[in-house]
């Protein structure tokens, strides 16, 4: 074994010169994460985003548009971790989703729109420049499902509205998918690095390293936020702090970015990755079995712990990852980010 | 008892070291600490074009340095709560002294020198008595702990100097205590009091500016000057992460503090952390960084949101052209304005928080 390996090493040193096409882990990672995930994921939502928007301005009723906003809903779900880009220029990753709204601009700003009609909704061109509180997913989930906003009535301000900020949706979703898609767009800008046509990363590496920051990074938010926000402490469990509980989607978007994280690792990883497998599948099967749709479960001890522990099992997750994604990628956190003063 | 040994150092010094300027260690006008690619970590010397003039090891992971003013000589110190600092001799890469902070009390990472360069003061917790006081430090002295005076707050991080003479402090308001946590854990969060304080040349106080109650957990961490003498401080949000406060103040003597901040969007995306805060080359603007945020944000003279530049892990600033020298955890060195450009980038290496600009004159 000892002199089959001496044997080998001068070949693999003549390899890079020899052959052009050797495997560059790196490299295919970041093909593979770039093409068949970040990719796939944008033009899902642009193509939810834009049946939400032509449904709710053929019929803005809640119980038309529901389906079509949770179907826009979990393609963002799908996108929502890759805050790079298109995705998070211009302050768009907050005007599609604006959580958590901890003094409660939403309903506040939402009423005074409603209550002196503001003409803004009007203009598609100014509603895009308008408060992030009254755009977004999370303004319309108050108009179609809180009591204090979903009954209204055809061909009312608050019809015009939910067709504002559906279009607006909408039309945020495709300017994602064209940034990221164009000839000289973000997608080249993560493959090419340095060499591309507008770099933001000065390497390969580099984007590797970005895209490995978003897949930690989500975990850590949906333990952090999603989860701790709503848990809360054992005293004072907070349901109605749960992201999207009123329209009943606090466990399933948990479970959808655990899906969506799952495949950037897997799209990522240079080899096989079996611990980080073994504990996706168990934290996604603990989100099923939850049976919690807006965790209102947390109120009550044992639903609360049931919640916590699927937070434990993002933190067992993130350990695996860095043993078999980060490490071999030769990718961490950031020095500075995760270590400030 | 000094040994022979000792001895002949320190009369070695005394005879060698006060003919050497900043020219026999390359004009840097730069320093920054990093970590390299072995692991260890070093504080290096960087022209005007952020290229490598020289490094100098260090003992462990720094934080920021103290740049003598005219002597090549840089004091590096240990990060929050380090009880030691360096002083290293930046053309020969040698650590000459080592100061080590008294019993009871833990350097904050920065540090400066006034009265032409022959005395070093160093922002510490005095833990014992939960107080702030700036260390004072006497180089013709061989660096001895010759005092030390009251900042009026808790945990002061840095400290700056007017050309009349006047101290700028800012008093992050977090207690820390050594056997606690690591020393990191802040213990008094609830009650957190940051301020802006102003000291007379000899130490004593003449104007402190606190933040308004809803901020009073904002940690007022890190400061620049204009060449006009406008002060801009940094500060790190500790309250509730889902709110979104201003992380930029700016100040001038006898005036109001204006607090800026972005848009709604873009201030979200701060992660109520700023990092570093540094005006441009040509004073006209200043910015401050988020590595947890991956941006920096700029600012006009007057507080208003001029941009962000994305770039991940972004910590250290310095004042270059009419923008800003930005360095990353990924070891680049980037000339940022309203875009950035690549100026070095060595794999591997990891620049710390700061950035040092020379001269840091001192009066």
């Amino acid at each position: 074994m000892r002199r089959l390996a001496a044997l080998c090493f001068p070949l693999m040193l003549a390899v890079p010169f020899a052959s052009p096409m050797a495997a560059d882990p790196l490299n295919d990672a970041l093909q593979r994460a770039v093409n068949t995930h970040t990719v796939p994921a944008v033009e899902r939502f642009a193509g939810a985003s834009h049946a939400l928007s032509y449904t709710a301005a053929d019929n803005c009723l809640p119980e038309a548009v529901k389906p079509a906003y949770n179907a826009a809903f979990d393609a963002w779900m799908g996108l929502q971790h890759l805050h790079m880009g298109p995705v998070e220029a211009n302050g768009r990753i907050l005007a599609i989703a604006f959580w958590p709204d901890k003094k409660g601009l939403i309903p506040r700003t939402l009423s005074g729109y409603i209550a002196d009609e503001d003409p803004v909704i009007d203009d598609p061109e100014a509603f895009a420049q308008a408060s992030i509180a009254v755009r977004g997913l999370f303004a319309l989930e108050y108009m179609l499902y809180d009591d204090q906003f979903d009954g209204y009535e055809d061909g009312s301000y608050s019809c015009h509205l939910v067709q504002a900020i559906a279009h607006d949706l909408g039309r945020m979703g495709q300017a994602i998918e064209a940034e990221w898609t164009a000839d000289d767009g973000f997608a080249l800008t993560l493959l090419l690095a340095g060499e591309a046509p507008h770099p933001l990363y000065l390497s390969r590496m580099e984007s590797v390293q970005a895209l490995y920051t978003m897949l930690t990074s989500a975990l850590e938010v949906t333990r952090d936020q999603r989860i701790g926000r709503s848990i809360g402490t054992f005293e004072k469990p907070r349901p109605a702090r749960a992201e999207a509980y009123r329209s009943e989607r606090s466990q399933r978007n948990v479970e959808l970015i655990l899906m969506a994280t799952r495949d950037l690792a897997r799209k990522l990883a240079p080899g096989e990755m079996p611990l980080s497998e073994a504990a996706f599948e168990k934290t996604i099967a603990l989100v099923e079995e939850l049976d919690d749709p807006a965790f209102a479960g947390v109120a009550d001890p044992m639903g609360r712990l049931k919640v916590e522990i699927i937070g434990q099992n993002i933190t067992t997750i993130l350990g695996h990852l860095a043993n078999e994604v980060g490490a071999p990628l030769g990718v961490s956190a950031g020095f500075n980010a995760s270590d400030g003063d | 008892m000094t040994s022979r040994r000792t001895f002949l150092k320190a009369a070695l010094a005394a005879t060698v070291v006060p003919r050497l300027s900043w020219a026999d260690a390359g004009s840097p006008a730069y320093l920054g600490a990093a970590k390299d690619a072995s692991g260890d970590y070093v504080l290096y010397g960087l022209d005007a074009q952020a290229q490598i003039l020289f490094r100098a090891p260090l003992p462990a992971r720094g934080h920021a340095a103290a740049a003598h003013p005219l002597k090549p000589e840089a004091v590096a110190f240990a990060r929050r709560p380090g009880t030691f600092a360096v002083v290293v001799n930046c053309a020969t890469g040698r650590i000459t002294h080592r100061l080590d902070a008294p019993e009871g009390r833990h350097f904050m990472g920065h540090g400066l020198f006034v009265q032409n360069g022959d005395l070093l003061l160093t922002p510490e917790n005095h833990y014992a008595e939960k107080r702030g006081i700036l260390g004072i430090w006497d180089r013709r002295k061989n660096y001895a702990r010759v005092g030390e005076v009251p900042t009026h707050g808790i945990g002061p991080h840095d400290v700056k100097q007017l050309s009349d003479g006047t101290l700028v402090v800012a008093n992050g308001g977090i207690f820390t205590h050594p056997d606690i946590g690591e020393g990191r854990q802040k213990l008094n969060i609830d009650v957190m009091e940051p301020s802006l304080v102003y000291l007379s040349p000899d130490y004593a106080l003449v104007e402190k500016h606190v933040l308004a109650p809803e901020l009073h957990q904002n940690s007022i961490r890190h400061l620049s000057l204009a060449p006009d003498e406008q002060v801009a401080f940094a500060m790190q949000w500790e309250g509730d992460e889902s709110e979104t406060v201003p992380l930029l103040g700016l100040h001038r003597r006898g005036e109001a503090v204006v607090l800026a901040e972005a848009d709604l969007g873009e201030q979200y995306a701060m992660k109520g952390y700023a990092g570093s805060v540094s005006h441009s080359g040509d004073g006209t603007e200043v910015a401050i960084s988020s590595p947890r945020g991956g941006r920096i944000h700029r600012f006009d003279a007057g507080g208003n949101f001029l941009g962000a530049v994305v770039r991940g892990d972004v910590c250290g600033l310095a004042p270059m052209g009419d923008g800003y020298l930005g360095s990353d955890g990924f070891g680049a060195l980037l000339a940022m304005k309203e875009d950035m450009r690549p100026l070095n980038a060595v794999p591997g290496l990891a620049w710390d928080n700061h950035l040092v600009a020379l001269p840091e004159l001192a009066a």
